[in-house]
C-alpha cells in the first residue's frame, strides 16, 4: 500500500525569498539547513493503520504533507498503491458566498472524484454532515461546527485507499466526534488504511495497529501502540533538562531518578500479576526513596485497560497531601480502595514527579509495574469498565 | 483517467471563476455579457457618432471603431490571462498547498474563463460589425481567429506560468507586470494608428513588439478580410509553443523549490 524508503527533507531558511532563486541560478550557498526528517523508512499494508506521534517540531506534518505530496522529498522514495486523502484538505477551496450543495461539489472534484462519483454519494453526504435544508444556503450563514462537519463528510466519502487525519479529529461536538470515530472504524473495517497524526493519546491506542514514534525526524520507534506511547512519554520526560545523577536507572521505567519507586505491594504481597475480584477491598503500597531534598514531591498511580486506555489515575496533589522530603528518606504510600472495576485485564503504572503531572520534572516513571485480571464480580452484576452503583426507583404515573 | 479528472477540475475551476467574480450579484453570470456589449457600444458611438474618427486613406466612418475594437478586445483578454496567470500560484496558494495539483495546469482555468471572455465579446462584435457596420465576414476568417486566439491564449498562459514561477520568490513582480503592461499596452498601435508614430518607433515596433504580430492579423481580418498566410500562422505558432516549452520546463526543474516556498 505505501512503503516509504530512506525519506530524507531539509528545508531551507533564507532570509528572504529572492535569495532562494538566486540560489537556484548562480550556485551560490544563501541558507542555514533545517532537517525536517532524516533517512525515515516505514510500510502500511493494506487496511492497516498507523499512529504517527512525537513532540512539536518532530517532522509530523512534514511526513503527511510529503505522502500526499504537497512536497517533495529531497531523498528518498515514498511508493503508494492508491488514492490518499487526508483531513489536513478539510474545507480547501470553500466558497463562502456559493451554496453547501456547489461548496460540495468543488470540494469533491479537488479530491479527485469524478462527477458521476459525486453525484452518487451527494445524498449520502449531506445525510452524515446533517446539514439538511440548509444545503442550498451559502455558506456563510453556517455555524462553525456544520462546516467541518461538511468537510469531514466530503472527505470520508472521498472513497480513499488511504485515509490521514492531521490533528483534526476533534470535529464538532463529542456527539459528531463519536459519530466521525465510527466513520472512521467502518472505513478501516472495509479495508481502508488510515494514518493519524495526533496528540490525543486515547485515539491513537484505540485507533491504530502501529504507531510510529519521530522525534526530531528521525524515527524513534515503531512499535505496537503502548510501548509506543510509553516511549513518547520518555522522549517528553527527557525533554526537561535533566539532572543525572549517575544513578543506575531503575529496570523499568525512566525519569531523572531524584527519587525512586523501589518497591511496590498490592494486599500486602509483589506479584508480576494478580487475581483479584470486583467489589474487593485493595490496598496498594509504593515505597520510595528520596536522593535528594525534594518539596513538591508528587506520588500518583493509573490504572489502564487492556487497550490501554486511562481508566482511573489519583496523585498526592489531587489528594492535597504534601510530601515533603530532605535527602535520603524512605517512605511507604498506600491507597486503599474499593475495586469497582469490571471484569477484563488492567496495568497498573506508578509515578513520581513534581508538580500537578510528569511535564515539570518526571522523577520516576514506571509504566506496568504489574498487571491485575477481575476475573469474579462481587455482589450484584454490572455491564461495562466500572460499578457507578445507582440507586433504582419505578414509579407508576399513569395506570391503563 | 487523470486527463478526465484534472479536465473535469479545470473545467469546474473555470465554470468557479465565473461564478465568484459575480457571486452574490442579481445578474450573476450576464454580467459577463452586458460588461462587453456595453464597452463596444460606447466605443462605438464615442468614435463614431461624436468623434467621427476615421484612418487615413478610409473614407468609411466606422474604420476607426473597427480598428480600436479589433484590437482591443483580444489585447484585453491576452493581459488578463498574463496578469492573472502569473498570480494563480499566490492567488491559489490555499488550494495549493492542501491538495496535490499539477503546478503546470492547474492556472489554465484563468486562460479558459478568459477565452470565454473574449469569444463572447468577439461574437457580439462580429454581430455588431455585419448587421450595423454592413462589412462581410465568412466563416474562413472566423476560423482564422479563433485559431488566432488559441495561440495568443496559450502565449499569454506560458508568459504569464514564467512570471508566476518568478513572482513565488519575488512578490515584486506582481507589481512590476502590472506596470509593465500598462506601457506595453501604450507602446503597441491599439489605440493610436502606426502611421502617425515617430519612424523610430514603428522600426521598433516591428522588430521588438512581439503582440504586434497577433494585432496585424486581426487588423488584417476585420480591415481588409485577409485570412493569415502560413508565414504568419507559423511564427505565431512557434512562439507559443516555445514559450509553453519554456515555463513547462521551469516549473519542473524549480517545483520543488516553489512548493517550499508557498
Amino acid at each position: 500500500m505505501l512503503v516509504v524508503k530512506n525519506l530524507c527533507k531539509n528545508f531551507r531558511l533564507y532570509k528572504k525569498p529572492s535569495d532562494r532563486i538566486v540560489e537556484v541560478f548562480f550556485r551560490k550557498s544563501k541558507h542555514e539547513i533545517f532537517v525536517a526528517l532524516s533517512k525515515l523508512s516505514f510500510s502500511l499494508k493494506h487496511g492497516q493503520s498507523l499512529g504517527v506521534i512525537g513532540p512539536n517540531g518532530a517532522g509530523k506534518s512534514t511526513l503527511m504533507k510529503i505522502l500526499t505530496g504537497l512536497l517533495i522529498p529531497d531523498e528518498g522514495s515514498v511508493s503508494i498503491d492508491g488514492h490518499i486523502t487526508g483531513l489536513i484538505e478539510l474545507g480547501t477551496g470553500f466558497n463562502q458566498e456559493l451554496s453547501g450543495r456547489e461548496n460540495i461539489r468543488n470540494n469533491a472534484l479537488l479530491l479527485g472524484m469524478s462527477s458521476k462519483q459525486f453525484e452518487s454519494v451527494l445524498s449520502e453526504i449531506i445525510s452524515f454532515a446533517e446539514i439538511g435544508s440548509y444545503i442550498n444556503e451559502p455558506l456563510k450563514i453556517y455555524s462553525s461546527g456544520m462546516v467541518m462537519r461538511l468537510a469531514f463528510a466530503i472527505a470520508i466519502h472521498s472513497k480513499p485507499k488511504c485515509f490521514i487525519i492531521d490533528e483534526a479529529l476533534s470535529v464538532g461536538d463529542a456527539y459528531f466526534q463519536q459519530k466521525c470515530t465510527r466513520k472512521i472504524m467502518e472505513f478501516r473495517e472495509n479495508g481502508g488504511s488510515l494514518i493519524l497524526v495526533s496528540h490525543d493519546m486515547n485515539a491513537i491506542k484505540l485507533l491504530c495497529d502501529k504507531v510510529l514514534v519521530l522525534n526530531k525526524g528521525r524515527c524513534f520507534a515503531i512499535d505496537d501502540p503502548e510501548p509506543a506511547v510509553n516511549c513518547y512519554n520518555k522522549i517528553l520526560a527527557g525533554m526537561q533538562k535533566s539532572i543525572t545523577l549517575d544513578a543506575p536507572t531503575s529496570e523499568s521505567g525512566y525519569g531523572t531518578l531524584r527519587a525512586e519507586i523501589l518497591h511496590y505491594s498490592l494486599n500486602g504481597i509483589k506479584l508480576n500479576s494478580y487475581d483479584l475480584t470486583s467489589g474487593a477491598f485493595v490496598s496498594l503500597k509504593l515505597s520510595i526513596l528520596a536522593r535528594c531534598s525534594i518539596d513538591d514531591l508528587v506520588v500518583g498511580f493509573l490504572i489502564r485497560d487492556r487497550f490501554g486506555q486511562d481508566v482511573f489515575g489519583t496523585n498526592t496533589f489531587l489528594d492535597n497531601v504534601q510530601i515533603p522530603v530532605t535527602e535520603g528518606d524512605k517512605f511507604d504510600v498506600t491507597w486503599k480502595f474499593i475495586l469497582n472495576l469490571g471484569l477484563g485485564k488492567y496495568t497498573i503504572t506508578a509515578a513520581i514527579h513534581r508538580g500537578p503531572d510528569h511535564t515539570q520534572e518526571c522523577l520516576h516513571w514506571s509504566d506496568a509495574i504489574c498487571g491485575f485480571e477481575v476475573t469474579e464480580l462481587d455482589g450484584k452484576q454490572f455491564i461495562g469498565l466500572c460499578r457507578l452503583e445507582p440507586s433504582l426507583t419505578i414509579k407508576k404515573v399513569k395506570s391503563s | 483517467m487523470l486527463t478526465k479528472m484534472y479536465l473535469a477540475l479545470i473545467k469546474n475551476l473555470t465554470l468557479q471563476d465565473f461564478r465568484d467574480r459575480y457571486a452574490g450579484s442579481v445578474f450573476g453570470s450576464l454580467w459577463a455579457l452586458i460588461n462587453p456589449i456595453v464597452m463596444i457600444t460606447v466605443y462605438l458611438l464615442v468614435f463614431t457618432e461624436i468623434m467621427g474618427a476615421r484612418l487615413a486613406g478610409s473614407s468609411s466612418l466606422s474604420s476607426f471603431s473597427i480598428f480600436l475594437i479589433s484590437g482591443l478586445l483580444p489585447w484585453l483578454a491576452f493581459s488578463s490571462t498574463l496578469t492573472r496567470t502569473a498570480s494563480a500560484f499566490q492567488e491559489k496558494k490555499s488550494i495549493i498547498t492542501k491538495i496535490k495539483v499539477n503546478l503546470s495546469f492547474f492556472p489554465l482555468y484563468i486562460c479558459f474563463s478568459e477565452f470565454i471572455t473574449l469569444l463572447i465579446s468577439v461574437t457580439f462584435f462580429i454581430f455588431v460589425y455585419v448587421l450595423f457596420l454592413k462589412q462581410d465576414i465568412n466563416i474562413l476568417l472566423v476560423l482564422n481567429l479563433l485559431v488566432l486566439f488559441c495561440f495568443q491564449q496559450l502565449f499569454a498562459y506560458s508568459l504569464g506560468l514564467l512570471f508566476g514561477v518568478l513572482n513565488v520568490f519575488f512578490r515584486d513582480i506582481r507589481e512590476f507586470l502590472t506596470i509593465f503592461m500598462n506601457i506595453w499596452f501604450w507602446m503597441t498601435p491599439i489605440v493610436w494608428v502606426p502611421s502617425i508614430a515617430p519612424e523610430w518607433l514603428q522600426k521598433i515596433q516591428e522588430n521588438v513588439n512581439i503582440y504586434l504580430w497577433f494585432l496585424s492579423e486581426y487588423r488584417g481580418i476585420f480591415l481588409e478580410g485577409n485570412t493569415s498566410s502560413i508565414e504568419n500562422f507559423g511564427p505565431l505558432f512557434l512562439l507559443a509553443f516555445l514559450a509553453l516549452c519554456i515555463s513547462l520546463s521551469l516549473i519542473k526543474m524549480l517545483e520543488r523549490e516553489i512548493r517550499d516556498a508557498i
